[in-house]
């Protein structure tokens, strides 16, 4: 670490030179100047000046210091580089905004941009001006010591985490179009399709681990050693979370919880949205909620899912209706109500029971099938109704 | 602006940043200000550096000298030894003794690169106080204007008298003189004690040794096969070729073809030897003797720290074998200490603190007897050959190249050198492999022209 401090300490030596001085401190000035400008009140014919982002009114700046610096014979190399920097950022705004916008909906274009785009270009920003000011070769060689019987260097384990953050948030769109790929030339079903993109993204992962501690030199042995103190630490600490982690990858690998599923939570159908590592997103339709459920819940208690074999839903509807009415009539006319409604399926066709005879009243219990599980209680809402709309122009009573 | 620089300003710089700081103290609503609002910051940021300058100067008082080496190993893991910094360290030492308020803060760009990187630094102001390069590169880098000329600075009239002429020569160019040379490497015959006990002192015994079945390697790179040259009178007549003279390319003597042809003839003997290997440059070279896959080597003495490093008592150093025409024409390179162009003044006083002290007896001393693969620029510094075979092989092939390499006793365009120098390794590669006849390799030899 101090021969990081000391380079670092080297490249202040940088102002003390005049043709240094000359370039940064206009382009500081310029910058201040325009970030304080924004904070005065917009006046007359300038104000579309407020409008353009900072890096225009930047740019112009920089290239008339570069005019003024070429004019007095001096360097204006750093200020080129600035300038770089701003045209990138200018350039990246644009493809945001005027590209990525166009093919991207808002989310994802968002998620692209602050974890993929944005980091990236602060990277090369980062890496440039390193190189700038000093030697990134002679920095990627500053030793960290060493770890796990490896002898670290600071560009190694730079390199290691931007592979593995590149890893972490690029490797969805690859994983996505390998299992669309895998679904489109196999025939898999669209709940295994996710699956095999979460496992291949787990299992790229994983390897960019492994190759990480390869880079970097790591001993097996050494890890071996650390991963057995921490399996203890596992049991009485954090063992919740690895239970999640582990109930997670089996629930994946067995495939009975699934991204696209949907399940009963709490009495209530849900479609899984996202198996993570650690916890399951569901989602509720009833009223649009998130649910968050911790995987080892799946792993211990039973499960009731409609999507397993195939997306049916077999819901029912139980009635009470007068005795003076005809079992029978009362029957058809269940089954023709059910039958007209369009979310119900043919096939198997809707069934009317008569489950109940009451001294009053007689029970009877209406089944059918829908194609969707996530809408047996809109569709049986809608039955009730076109139920109490036909007893009613019949003169039948209305059903308890 | 550390040390110089008048601190008078810091008063203003204080007071005028604390009513800055208090333009931004909370005060309910905010309103936004006018441009007396506007230009506090800016003149902030002015005043950030008086007190960078002045202010934090005791924080600061480290100074740092940005020192550049170039390595004049090619060969990838004889950098990776770290050799080129290493061998410097007796000098960094003494001159941290000297100075422990500076920091030398030292950086490696290969050869290739160097050119743009010194100009891409130079554009921005950046560039290195001090380059650590051989002799031709520092001649090239001062007719570009990349580096400071040395002779109008006092240390340079102060160190001149500890140099031989012929050394001066060759960092003298039109332009100025280009670097305080300090050390020189030199082309050796590096052997393995176990198969070879004596070392060849001819190119006839060096042949008979490969007769005898013991495997020598040479390469056409100028390192493995230019000493031979000497060796059999054809540098008089290759000189020019290389450097560029028109005597011989216009109107070649019979002396310089009779010269020519015998060094190719040797040449194509050689390479009928069954026990010779041909090998594509220095690193196949070494990387044989080290294996034990060689037993005979011509060797850069920049090597000869990994070779004992990895061969250890099994190493054996002399000087090259003398042929029918005397001795043999070791390659030397001259390393030298360049000035940085973008140097402040007090920077610049650091940088020529440090080239002074390059050429301190007590330092030249101390880098030879640590490195032992160098021998001193100071001309008053003995070399103590008594004590150390490898430094009198050293000390040997310094008076070769003194007597008879004409080639880098004189300033001469690198870039010549390097653009022509892949068609005369083509052209060695023919002879020795058969591909042209001796006679044949004469006729086009004269005939070469460095690319345009």
């Amino acid at each position: 670490m101090s021969t990081v401090l000391a380079e670092i300490q080297g490249w202040l030596a940088f102002l003390d030179r005049l043709p240094v001085l000359l370039q940064i401190v206009p382009v500081g000035m310029l910058l201040i100047g325009l970030l304080r400008l924004r904070r005065l009140p917009r006046r007359g014919r300038w104000g579309w000046l407020f409008d353009l982002p900072l890096v225009v009114p930047l740019l112009m700046g920089q290239a008339l210091i570069v005019l003024v610096l070429v004019m007095l014979g001096q360097r204006v190399g750093l200020v080129l580089l600035l300038g770089q920097f701003s045209l990138a950022w200018l350039l990246l705004r644009l493809a945001e905004r005027q590209l990525l916008a166009r093919w991207l909906p808002p989310a994802s274009l968002q998620l692209l941009s602050t974890r993929l785009l944005r980091p990236l270009f602060l990277f090369t920003v980062i890496l440039q001006g390193l190189d700038a000011l000093g030697s990134l070769q002679d920095l990627a060689a500053v030793p960290l010591g060493v770890w796990f019987g490896g002898a670290i260097r600071l560009g190694d384990l730079f390199s290691v985490l931007v592979v593995l953050y590149l890893l972490l948030v690029g490797l969805h769109l690859p994983a996505a179009g390998v299992s669309l790929l895998a679904q489109r030339g196999l025939g898999i079903s669209e709940g295994s399709r996710r699956a095999l993109d979460q496992i291949l993204q787990y299992v790229i992962f994983t390897l960019g681990v492994i190759w990480a501690m390869g880079r970097l030199g790591f001993n097996q042995t050494g890890v071996l050693a650390i991963a057995g103190g921490l399996s203890v630490g596992l049991g009485f600490g954090i063992k919740e979370v690895f239970s999640n982690i582990v109930s997670g990858l089996w629930l994946l690998i067995e495939g009975s919880v699934r991204p696209g599923e949907v399940l009963m939570h709490e009495g209530e159908a849900c479609e899984v949205r996202r198996l993570g590592p650690r916890a399951t997103t569901l989602w509720r339709s009833g009223d649009n909620a998130e649910v968050v459920v911790p995987n080892q819940s799946f792993f211990t208690t039973a499960t009731t899912t409609y999507t397993r074999s195939d997306r049916m839903r077999r819901c029912s509807l139980q009635l009470e209706v007068d005795r003076n009415w005809n079992p029978q009539q009362i029957m058809e006319l269940l089954q023709t109500i059910a039958a007209d409604h369009q979310a119900v399926l043919a096939d198997p066709p809707p069934l009317a029971r008569l489950v109940e005879f009451g001294s009053e009243r007689y029970g009877y219990k209406l089944s059918f099938s829908i194609a969707d599980p996530l809408t047996a209680v809109s569709v049986t809402a809608d039955l009730r109704l076109a139920v109490f709309q036909h007893f009613g122009e019949l003169g039948i009573a209305p059903p308890s | 602006m550390f040390g110089s620089r008048s601190c008078r300003p810091k008063r203003t710089a204080l007071s005028l940043s604390s009513a800055a700081l208090r333009s931004n103290a909370p005060r309910g609503p905010h309103r936004p200000g006018g441009f007396a609002d506007l230009l506090s910051l800016p003149a902030a940021l002015v005043l950030l550096f008086s007190l960078v300058g002045c202010q934090f100067q005791p924080f600061l008082r480290r100074q740092t000298l940005h020192v550049v080496v170039v390595p004049t190993n090619r060969l990838e893991w004889l950098q990776r030894d770290g050799n080129d910094q290493i061998q410097w360290t007796p000098l960094l030492r003494e001159y941290q003794r000297l100075h422990p308020g500076v920091q030398l803060q030292m950086s490696v760009v290969n050869e290739p690169d160097l050119e743009e990187t010194l100009r891409r630094d130079r554009s921005r102001g950046l560039g290195p106080d001090v380059v650590v390069l051989r002799a031709p590169m520092a001649n090239a880098l001062l007719e570009q204007g990349l580096v400071e000329r040395l002779n109008d600075q006092p240390a340079w009239h102060r160190s001149k008298p500890l140099l031989k002429p012929d050394v001066v020569d060759r960092v003298t160019t039109s332009a100025g003189v280009s670097g305080l040379p300090v050390f020189s490497l030199l082309t050796l015959a590096c052997f393995d004690r176990r198969a070879v006990p004596q070392a060849p002192a001819s190119l006839d015994a060096l042949l008979a040794l490969a007769a005898s079945g013991r495997p020598i390697g040479v390469a056409v790179d100028p390192i493995g096969i230019w000493w031979s040259a000497g060796a059999l009178g054809a540098q008089d007549a290759m000189v020019p070729i290389l450097t560029g003279n028109p005597k011989i390319t216009s109107n070649p003597g019979p002396g310089d073809r009779a010269a020519l042809l015998a060094w190719f003839t040797w040449l194509r003997q050689l390479a009928l030897q069954s026990r010779v290997d041909i090998a594509s440059g220095p690193q196949e070279l070494v990387e044989g003797l080290e294996s034990g896959r060689l037993s005979w080597i011509p060797c850069y003495s920049s090597a000869l720290g990994h070779l004992e490093r990895t061969m250890g008592k099994g190493l054996g150093v002399a000087s090259l074998p003398a042929g029918p025409a005397g001795p043999p024409t070791p390659f030397s390179t001259m390393m030298v200490m360049a000035l940085g162009s973008d140097s402040s003044p007090p920077q610049r006083r650091m940088a020529l603190e440090l080239s002074e002290l390059s050429l301190d007896p007590l330092v030249q001393r101390e880098l030879t007897l640590e490195s032992r693969m160098i021998l001193p620029a100071n001309r008053f510094v003995q070399v103590p050959v008594a004590s150390s075979g490898r430094l009198a092989a050293l000390e040997q092939a310094q008076r070769q190249f003194d007597q008879r390499s004409k080639l880098l006793t004189s300033s001469f365009s690198a870039d010549r050198v390097q653009r022509l120098q892949p068609l005369v390794e083509d052209l060695l590669w023919k002879v020795m492999l058969g591909v042209l006849t001796p006679q044949q390799g004469v006729d086009a030899m004269i005939q070469i022209r460095p690319p345009s």
